[in-house]
């Protein structure tokens, strides 16, 4: 039997290919078309120690209309892995903890979506009055699962909000692969 | 506001803020009327409870404090 000896050459991507067939399997995630960005266009009360979804219904991009801005909540297009990152601005004079994390179909607990999301505290001890609660993560979810960002603010005898502006106050993501 | 009453529910059973602090009181507000079985003050309302010998507040119990 003639024995043929290859040599193993990695693929230069200076060379020029000329394929003559047809290529499959090689689709991949229109990023693009999943990426989405609110922000809070309005002052939004919140209520003492209370978990409050943030209004974020000021839609900045969709092009795939993914986001329901009337109802602050991206629903994933497809099955996979996604970026999101979150930047709501808590304001309420000396207050103490503040928290945002972003809740997976209406689930917030660590048991049941915790790798799924990220949770920031800022513990304050009742010197801060504002504060951005940026963060970001990449989780894996299913089609059709929705996101929704919460935010909590602690001081029971001022006025509490999450501010506006669209570098102040916003959320977003997009999809990986 | 649903968050004082339940603070002043825990302190007449003996117990304080930290509930709500490390997760054993969850007061959420999700931008709509809360689900009908939920004791509630306008959007705000009682969404778990596990607090160590103290059971949830009824929403007679609420409206009265």
């Amino acid at each position: 039997m003639a024995l043929v000896k290859s040599r193993s050459r990695g693929i230069n991507l200076a060379d020029t290919f000329a394929f003559t067939g047809t290529v499959s399997g090689a689709g991949g995630v229109d990023m693009a078309g999943t990426y989405f960005r609110a922000t809070n266009g309005s002052a939004q009360s919140l209520s003492h120690v209370t978990w409050t979804k943030a209004n974020m219904t000021t839609e900045d991009y969709d092009p795939g209309s993914n986001y329901n801005a009337s109802d602050s909540k991206y629903v994933c297009p497809n099955t996979g892995y996604y970026h999101i990152f979150y930047h709501p601005f808590l304001q309420g004079y000396q207050s103490n903890n503040m928290m945002a994390k972003v809740y997976v179909n209406g689930s917030s607990t660590e048991a049941s979506m915790g790798k799924n999301s990220s949770f920031t505290r800022f513990e304050t001890a009742g010197y801060q009055s504002y504060f951005s609660m940026q963060s970001s993560f990449v989780g894996y979810f299913s089609a059709n699962d929705y996101l929704e960002l919460f935010i909590y603010i602690e001081n029971s005898s001022q006025s509490l909000s999450q501010g506006t502006g669209k570098a102040t106050s916003y959320w977003g993501g997009y999809q990986l692969a | 506001m649903l968050s004082t009453k339940v603070i002043k529910y825990l302190e007449d059973n003996s117990k304080d803020i930290n509930e709500i602090r490390n997760g054993n009181v969850v007061l959420q507000n999700d931008g709509k009327s809360p689900p009908s079985s939920k004791v509630k003050i306008d959007n705000d309302y009682i969404l778990s409870w596990s607090v160590t010998g103290v059971d949830e507040p009824t929403q007679s119990e609420i409206d009265a404090l």
